[in-house]
C-alpha cells in the first residue's frame, strides 16, 4: 500500500514536470517563431494546471519550471541606463550574484515593454491589463531613476532612464571584419526629479 | 556490506551538505547587496516591485509583514532582517543534520516566500535550489553524517536516487530540445551570443575561434550532451563519459559566463545523482577499510 501510494505520487509529480516543460517549448518555440498558439490545446493543458493545489504543490516543488535555458534563443544583452546632464549611471552592486540577478530583472520588464504593440492590440481583452502593466513598469523605472538620482547626487531635474541594449556583432558578421559593438537605446522615459 | 554502506551513506549524506551548502553559500553571496535588491532603498522598493510576483497562493514578505503589522508594528526592514537569520539559520541546521527533515521544510518554506516575493530576480540557480530543498524534505537526508539521525533509518534509498536521477535526465532532454528548436542553437550564433552577452561577460576572450567550426561544434555538443543524458547516464559503459561531458560543460558556463552558482548546484546534482552512488573508490571507504583492517574484526567483501 505504502508502495504503491509512493509510485502513485511520484506517477503525478513527473507528468506534471514533463507537462510543464512540453507547454513551455511549445510556448518558446511559438514565440521565437511568431507562430500563432493553438489556444484549444493551450487552454486544456493550461486548465490541468491551474487548479490551487496543483499550483501550490507547482510552486512547492518547483515542478512547474520549464528547462529551456538559452534557448530557443539567446535573449540580446542590455541593461537601464539613467542620463542626467549628459552623466550616465547604471544600478552598481558589489557582488557578482546581485549583478546577476538585477540583470534578470531589467529583462524581465523590459522585455514587456519591447513587445511589438501590434501583437500587444491584437488580444482585445489584455488592452487593459497590458496598458496597466506599461504604467506600472514605467512606475518602476521612475523609482529605479530616483534611486540613482539620490544615489549620484544629481543636479539637474531633467534626466532620463531607459533600456539599452548592447548587441556585439554575431558570428556571420564578425567573420566580415563586422567588430564595434552597437549600443541602442530600445526603450526611454523622461523624469523630473528634485533632491 | 561496505558498498552498500558507501552507496548509502554518500549520495544522500553528500546530497544534503551540499545543497545546503550552496544555498547558504549563495544567500551569503547577496548579504552586501541585500538592502539593494530587496529593502526598501532597492532600486525597486519591495513596496512596488512586489505586485510583479503573481503567484497568488504563496504569501511575499511584503503580504507577511503587513499581517504581521497588525499584531506587532515591525518595519519591513527589520522583518527582512529577521528572515535573513531564520533562513541562514536554517541551511546550516541542514547543512550539520540537525533534525534535518524539519529543518529542510523550514529551509524549503523560507526560499519558495523569498522566492514567490522577488521572482523576477530568480534564474536558472533557483529553479534547482527549489527542486533540491524539496527533495532534502522528501529524501530521507537525515539518515546519514547527520548530528541527530533519525530514529527509523530507511534501508532501502535506492528508490530515491531514481527519483532524483529521473528528473535531472528530464531538466536535461528538455533543456536540449529547446535548444534545437532554435536555429541559432545549429549554427553556433547561440553560443557565440550567450559568450558575448554583456550581462554574462567574463573577461575570457574567444574571439580568436571565429574564424574554425569551434562555435558550431560546441553548439552541437551541448544539444546532444543535453538531449540524449538520459539514455547514456544510464548506460553504465558511457556514465563517466558523460559524467565527464557535462561537468565539462557546467565548469565552461562558469568560467565563460559567470554563473558560478547555476554551474556548481548542476554539477552537485550530477555528482550526487550519477557519481557517489557508483563509485567504490570513495574517501569513505578507504577509511573504512582501513579501521577494518586495523581492528580485523571484518573481512572486507570488495
Amino acid at each position: 500500500m505504502k508502495k504503491c501510494l509512493f509510485i502513485m505520487f511520484f506517477a503525478i509529480h513527473f507528468t506534471l514536470i514533463v507537462i510543464a516543460c512540453c507547454l513551455s517549448a511549445y510556448k518558446s518555440y511559438c514565440e521565437f517563431y511568431h507562430f500563432q498558439k493553438n489556444t484549444t490545446v493551450l487552454n486544456t493543458v493550461e486548465k490541468l494546471l491551474k487548479p490551487m493545489p496543483v499550483q501550490l504543490y507547482g510552486d512547492i516543488s518547483a515542478c512547474q519550471y520549464g528547462f529551456g535555458f538559452f534557448a530557443p534563443n539567446v535573449k540580446s544583452g542590455g541593461c537601464i541606463v539613467f542620463e542626467n546632464n549628459t552623466n550616465i549611471y547604471t544600478p552598481e552592486f558589489y557582488g557578482k550574484e546581485a549583478k546577476n540577478r538585477f540583470s534578470v530583472f531589467e529583462c524581465h520588464i523590459s522585455d514587456f515593454l519591447l513587445k511589438d504593440k501590434a501583437t500587444l492590440q491584437k488580444n482585445k481583452e489584455q488592452v487593459l491589463y497590458d496598458s496597466l502593466r506599461i504604467k506600472y513598469y514605467n512606475l518602476i523605472y521612475k523609482a529605479i531613476s530616483a534611486k540613482l538620482f539620490n544615489q549620484n547626487k544629481c543636479v539637474s531635474k531633467q534626466s532620463n532612464i531607459g533600456f539599452t541594449l548592447f548587441e556585439y556583432p554575431g558570428l556571420a558578421e564578425y567573420r566580415k571584419n563586422i567588430r564595434q559593438r552597437q549600443i541602442i537605446k530600445l526603450y526611454q522615459i523622461n523624469t523630473i526629479l528634485n533632491n | 556490506m561496505l558498498q552498500q554502506y558507501n552507496k548509502k551513506i554518500h549520495w544522500l549524506s553528500f546530497f544534503r551538505v551540499s545543497i545546503a551548502a550552496i544555498c547558504l553559500f549563495n544567500f551569503l553571496s547577496l548579504q552586501p547587496d541585500f538592502d539593494l535588491l530587496f529593502g526598501t532603498q532597492a532600486y525597486a522598493p519591495a513596496d512596488i516591485s512586489y505586485l510583479l510576483s503573481n503567484k497568488s497562493y504563496i504569501p511575499s514578505l511584503v503580504k507577511i509583514n503587513e499581517a504581521l503589522n497588525t499584531v506587532l508594528q515591525i518595519k519591513y526592514d527589520s522583518f527582512l532582517v529577521a528572515f535573513r537569520i531564520a533562513y541562514t539559520l536554517s541551511l546550516i541546521s541542514l547543512l550539520i543534520g540537525f533534525y534535518s527533515r524539519l529543518s529542510a521544510i523550514i529551509s524549503l518554506a523560507l526560499f519558495v516566500v523569498f522566492i514567490n516575493s522577488y521572482g523576477f530576480y530568480s534564474y536558472g540557480f533557483d529553479c534547482f535550489a527549489n527542486i533540491s530543498l524539496f527533495y532534502c524534505f522528501i529524501f530521507p537526508v537525515g539518515n546519514y553524517n547527520a548530528i541527530k539521525p533519525s530514529k527509523n533509518i530507511e534501508q532501502n534509498t535506492k528508490k530515491y536516487l531514481r527519483i532524483l536521477q529521473i528528473h535531472i535526465s528530464i531538466a536535461y532532454f528538455f533543456s536540449g530540445f529547446e535548444k534545437i528548436l532554435g536555429f541559432n542553437w545549429h549554427n553556433g550564433e547561440s553560443l557565440w551570443k550567450a559568450l558575448h552577452n554583456i550581462n554574462y561577460a567574463s573577461g575570457i576572450n574567444l574571439d580568436f575561434l571565429a574564424g574554425t567550426p569551434f562555435f558550431l561544434i560546441m553548439g552541437w555538443a551541448t544539444i546532444v550532451l543535453e538531449m540524449l543524458y538520459p539514455i547514456f547516464m544510464n548506460i553504465r559503459q558511457t556514465r563517466k563519459v558523460w559524467l565527464f561531458g557535462i561537468i565539462g560543460l557546467h565548469l565552461s558556463i562558469a568560467v565563460l559566463m559567470g554563473l558560478t552558482f547555476f554551474s556548481a548546484i548542476m554539477i552537485i546534482l550530477n555528482i550526487a545523482a550519477y557519481y557517489i552512488p557508483y563509485s567504490n573508490s570513495g574517501f569513505e571507504l578507504k577509511m573504512l577499510k582501513h579501521f577494518f583492517k586495523k581492528n580485523n574484526s571484518l573481512t572486507i567483501a570488495n
